[in-house]
């Protein structure tokens, strides 16, 4: 027994020692902090790919846009008197957005951003956006014949569609961005309206993007609207989807940046700029292109896979990133909370 | 007291006598009042901002269905649970059948996934057909029913062979069932109170099967409105409703938790061989553990196995292994960390607890109040204690152990139930002999209280071990930058995963902790199982 015990105790005594000891060591040349709203499957080969190439070790702590937790964003916001973080690279640019809002982030203007469109950055260099997805209808090739192919995100209200058409919650990740600027380019009438047919229409709520994939890819949904790394997952694991760039001669698809954020008064500033200026390369945006992740460079020229569509092949909806974040925050708390609601 | 135990060396009086465990004292209640307040502190920045902030009404109407329809959830999916749980606690407790010891690892398994993984499984197999209430009544049924299971196992072992053995002439097999069956169910009751508390806090299964609950509402709080001091509130409100529902339970539970064995017998029951029921009790089991604890399990591998079945390709399980390696060895000092706080603290709690059925009453009640607070009101305090500390603190309060605290702040309760019973079930004579021959009281401790708590401890730490790492939403908040755990790296993955790399993710995480499992229970020995 006093063996046991023995062990026991100095097991223990290991196991507080290493709890106590801190796998990263704040302020040092070495190394750079990098939370991150995108999947990890994506982010991952990127920072390793960034450590390699400069020396500099990454600590990534990624995040996940399933509606599961309380994310990343409240931990940043929480941090903010004392940040661990040096980058914030969001999957979008409304969380963006809000940091620089809530005084956590800090402008930066990378020289790496040439060859970046402005109208996906924020003008004072508080984010700049880069690779980007797009929300895409996405239909159940068993359950939708090609020609009754839904071509408008308004086809989810479409009496064709009753009862099989599906979305993400609003109040979360994408879809929320979307919900905000479909308010934008709308006007309030009009998002309300659609949203209301939605539900009216027999309308199906998801609990996420990958979610809507799952539904659509089961045929339990014949329609739903969700993001293009989804979309494409479904794509490379053979699913019976297809893929619709809504609104081509409308009010055109939702194009989602990618979002490099720097903290302000992070422990390695230096190393955080380092890491932006390799997020925004051309090279990144290739090899963000090429990955599973699918998503589109803002620039032009950059190679791409043949069958990928990219910016200049679609039209991209016409909204205000920095003003989207506003209005999704009054939208929460009001309409989108009542329309969840309603939707249960 | 166990055979085997040196014998107690009579000394002379030492400076403290070991009949303070047995006597009154203002110890006890300030020991009591230190541990909850200890447990609270993280909680307190936002439960503060919840009382002191003027905002959004907390019981709207939506807010007050999504709490009715989390208690109906939680408390089917415990009487469901508790329906299942105690035969097979009762079936494994009584009989030798071959599987068994493998039985009883499997039986543990569900308590290593968080319960939206499972929800994830259950969702894959079953398609639309569990959406609504009927899916997290299924999951967290299948969640709680091995705490049961566990804890009749517990409470049926504690009975004397002799008891079991009168029984079994007088009534046959039936009478040492039902035996057994009583004696275990406030345990069990017990068991299922707790893991109703914990299925209200949890929002995952809620939002995988679309329905709203307490829990996705404080989600959407946090998450979407980023309104803390609504979630703060309506946390507590959630956790008072619990608590005033859950009132009557702790009743009846405290003093019946334990009662104190005789000390003139403490031979353990032996479990019977004999082929009818032996043969019986196996099937039962095995039919239940397998249908209820596998099923979701299946629909999770499904997408590996067809993956290796149509290309034999073993390139998920190669990077599901690299993971592991990545996270393996974080995952464990999480859990180890977490448990042995929860075992420090919640024994500790037993100890000044006592025999008192008054305070044993309280200790309980807030035991699952605070098993009903959700995880991320102490993860986001835990942040802005540690943001508001200077950076010398940073080794507690911005490290594993950070994560290793908190976790192990809320599971203590859980710990603290294994050490009530545990500690009730020692005999007042211990102490006084240990007196008359003046022993002091730390040679007590050592040579008497702490062989006989070990073995609950033990359960107590695994199990808070279990329970840490499958919780998520903490471990998200406050994991050190690159130092995640392997549940937290699956969460992070599946949005966007290809389905056989997260099938592969789950199939080594269960299968490794399968594995660690069993060795664990070779260790400290099957004779003790």
């Amino acid at each position: 027994m006093s063996r046991v015990f023995l062990i026991a105790i100095a097991a223990l005594a290991l196991v507080l020692a290493l709890a106590v000891w801190r796998p990263w060591s704040g302020r040092d040349a070495g190394e750079v902090v990098v939370y991150t709203s995108v999947d990890d499957v994506f982010a991952r080969p990127i920072a390793e790919a960034f450590q390699k190439e400069t020396g500099v070790a990454v600590r990534l702590v990624p995040d996940t846009e399933e509606a599961k937790s309380t994310g990343l964003l409240n931990r940043l916001i929480a941090e903010k008197n004392r940040p661990q973080a040096d980058v914030f690279w969001s999957g979008d640019p409304v969380r963006a957005e809000i940091l620089k809002k809530q005084g956590v982030a800090t402008p930066y203007k990378s020289p790496q951003a040439d060859g970046l469109p402005a109208a996906f950055s924020d003008p004072q260099g508080y984010w700049t956006g880069f690779s980007a997805r797009a929300r895409v209808l996405i239909y159940n090739k068993d359950r939708v014949a090609a020609g009754d192919a839904p071509r408008s995100v308004m086809d989810l209200v479409n009496p064709r569609f009753q009862g099989r058409a599906c979305l993400a919650n609003p109040l979360f990740g994408t879809t929320s961005m979307h919900a905000a600027a479909l308010f934008a380019v709308l006007g309030e009438e009009g998002a309300k309206r659609f949203f209301n047919e939605f539900l009216a229409n027999g309308g199906q709520l998801a609990s996420s993007n990958g979610d809507v994939r799952r539904l659509v890819a089961e045929g339990r949904c014949a329609i739903g609207v969700t993001d293009t790394d989804d979309a494409n997952v479904a794509l490379m694991e053979g699913k019976p989807i297809e893929i619709v760039y809504p609104d081509a001669d409308g009010m055109g698809t939702l194009v989602i940046p990618n979002a490099a954020v720097l903290i302000a008064g992070g422990p390695n500033p230096e190393n955080g700029e380092r890491f932006i200026d390799y997020l925004l390369r051309p090279a990144t945006e290739e090899a963000l292109a090429t990955s599973a992740a699918a998503q589109f460079p803002l620039r032009a020229g950059v190679a791409v896979p043949e069958e990928m569509i990219t910016l200049d092949q679609m039209r991209p909806m016409e909204v205000d990133y920095t003003a989207l974040a506003g209005r999704l925050e009054e939208l929460n708390r009001g309409f989108l909370k009542d329309f969840a609601d309603r939707a249960r | 007291m166990n055979a085997d135990a040196p014998p107690i060396r009579s000394l002379q009086s030492g400076p403290v006598s070991p009949l303070v465990l047995e006597a009154p004292g203002a110890w006890r209640g300030l020991v009591i009042a230190g541990i909850f307040l200890l447990a609270i502190t993280p909680a307190l920045p936002l439960l503060a901002e919840a009382l002191t902030s003027s905002g959004q009404a907390v019981m709207s109407g939506v807010f007050a269905a999504a709490v009715q329809g989390g208690l109906v959830i939680g408390v089917l999916a415990a009487s469901v649970a508790l329906v299942l749980g105690v035969p097979t606690g009762v079936a494994l407790t009584l009989y030798d059948f071959p599987g068994r010891r493998a039985l009883m690892v499997v039986l543990a398994l569900p308590l290593l996934l968080p319960p939206f993984l499972i929800a994830l499984g259950w969702s894959m197999l079953a398609g639309g057909g569990l959406d609504g209430p009927a899916g997290p009544i299924v999951v967290f049924a299948s969640w709680i029913l091995p705490l049961v299971a566990f804890a009749t196992y517990a409470g049926g072992a504690g009975l004397s062979a002799t008891a079991v053995e009168a029984a079994r002439l007088a009534g046959g097999e039936r009478g040492a069932i039902v035996l057994t069956a009583r004696h275990a169910f406030v345990p069990a009751m017990a068991a299922a109170g707790l893991g109703a508390a914990l299925s209200i806090a949890d929002p995952g299964p809620g939002q995988v099967f679309r329905v709203q609950t307490a829990a996705s509402e404080i989600l959407a709080s946090f998450a979407a409105l980023g309104d803390f001091g609504l979630a703060a509130r309506q946390s507590v409100t959630v956790a008072a409703i619990i608590l005033a529902a859950a009132g009557p339970l702790a009743f009846l539970v405290a003093p019946r938790i334990a009662e104190a064995l005789m000390a003139r017998e403490t031979r353990r029951v032996r479990r019977a061989r004999m082929r009818g029921p032996r043969a019986a009790a196996g099937a039962a089991a095995a039919v239940m553990i397998m249908a209820a604890l596998l099923t979701p399990m299946i629909g999770l591998v499904s997408p590996l196995a067809y993956s290796l079945v149509e290309g034999g390709d073993l390139r998920w399980l190669s990077r599901a292994f690299s993971e592991l390696l990545r996270t393996g060895g974080d995952t464990l000092v999480y859990a180890a960390g977490a448990g042995f706080i929860a075992v420090l603290l919640g024994f500790a709690l037993a100890v000044a607890v006592g025999r008192d059925a008054g305070r044993r009453r309280f200790a309980i009640a807030a035991c699952l109040f605070l098993l009903c607070l959700p995880p991320a009101l102490a993860a986001l305090g835990m942040i802005q204690l540690a943001t508001a500390a200077p950076a010398w603190a940073d080794p507690v309060l911005r490290s594993r152990f950070a994560l290793c605290l908190t976790l192990g702040l809320r599971l203590f309760p859980v710990a603290a139930l294994f050490g009530l019973r545990a500690q009730a079930t020692s005999s007042p004579s211990w102490t006084h002999a240990a007196a008359v021959h003046g022993v002091p009281l730390a040679l007590f401790l050592k040579r008497v209280t702490a062989p006989h708590l070990a073995p609950a401890a033990a359960a107590a730490f695994l199990l808070a071990g279990l329970l840490a790492i499958a919780d998520i939403g903490t471990a998200l908040l406050l994991h050190p930058p690159g130092a995640a755990s392997f549940p937290l790296a699956i969460f992070t993955v599946m949005a966007n995963a290809p389905e056989a790399f997260v099938a592969a993710l789950a199939l080594v995480y269960v299968a490794i902790a399968a594995m660690l499992l069993f060795a664990l229970w070779r260790l400290v020995g099957w004779k003790r199982a």
